[in-house]
């Protein structure tokens, strides 16, 4: 699944460290969804959305 | 492979202690190592190789699994001990309702696995020892059931402790260890039976050192898959 996480991130000014920190997981695991090597549960992308206000399809598209 | 380390009080936070590379790898030497001493001394059973060789062949994993468990344990120390002060420096903390926020050592579940495969080895072999009462045989057969209740405990709290990643990275591991362990067996008793492997038994120990050094590659495959 493509996602716009990394671009989000970077008009935040956030580092993987501080988003995963705000989302509560770890590093590694933002690193993974950003490669497109995981893709999250429901409660995480609702989570993402909500920090990002936006949809969950704006920033996950199949 | 992580642990979980400081337990909340009213309200703190919750954070995950990872052990340290050198850690994770001294642990993965030590049990392929046990893993290669328990295949050694089979095959020096069946062999039909001078002493010297069999003693070389069952000398070198041992020997490995001795430094590797030394120094396991020691970076194990480190890892922890290093927690340990980075909680101390930041002292008895106020929570966020309110309240002292005690920091508190504990182990996850890798821990009292190891734990539990001590005690037991431990156990079994006092338990060789000749002329012992049947209480005290009895006590040290029952022993290792300890560990192993607190260890099927803190595999709940762990996972509630870790995130998503790492809690699939986990089941991907277990399964692989599951299934692989299945195909191994298999594939043993399809060679025994076709007459390749003789006088060769799998008891409990390989078995069991087989499915952990088949855990930790496991997690190491799927630690890398996600990487």
């Amino acid at each position: 699944m493509k996602n716009s996480l990394r671009e989000l991130r970077r008009l935040k000014n956030w580092s993987q460290g501080d988003l995963a920190d705000r989302i509560e997981v770890s590093r590694q695991t933002v690193n993974a969804i950003e490669t497109e090597k995981y893709d999250p549960s429901l409660p995480l992308a609702f989570k993402l959305a909500k920090l990002f206000k936006l949809r969950i399809e704006d920033i996950f598209t199949p | 492979m992580s642990f979980t380390f400081n337990s909340e009080k009213q309200g703190g936070s919750r954070r995950r202690f990872a052990l340290s590379t050198r850690t994770s790898r001294w642990a993965a030497v030590t049990l392929l190592s046990a893993l290669a001493a328990v295949g050694a001394r089979q095959l020096a059973k069946t062999a039909s190789w001078p002493a010297g060789l069999q003693l070389t062949v069952f000398v070198v994993p041992v020997a490995l699994v001795l430094i590797g468990a030394i120094l396991f344990f020691l970076n194990l120390w480190r890892d922890i001990a290093g927690k340990v002060m980075q909680s101390l420096e930041a002292g008895v903390r106020v929570g966020q309702r309110g309240g002292l926020v005690r920091e508190a050592l504990h182990l996850g579940s890798p821990a009292w696995s190891v734990c539990f495969v001590m005690v037991s080895f431990a156990a079994y072999s006092l338990g060789q020892i000749d002329g012992m009462p049947q209480w005290l045989r009895l006590t040290l057969a029952v022993a290792p059931i300890v560990p192993l209740a607190l260890y099927l405990g803190s595999i709940g709290r762990d996972k509630a402790a870790v995130d998503e990643l790492a809690l699939r990275v986990r089941h991907e591991a277990y399964g692989f260890a599951f299934h692989a362990t299945i195909g191994l067996l298999v594939c043993f008793h399809l060679l025994e039976s076709a007459g390749v492997i003789k006088n060769l038994t799998l008891g409990t120990t390989q078995l069991i050192v087989g499915m952990l050094a088949l855990l930790v590659v496991g997690a190491a495959i799927s630690g890398r898959r996600y990487r």
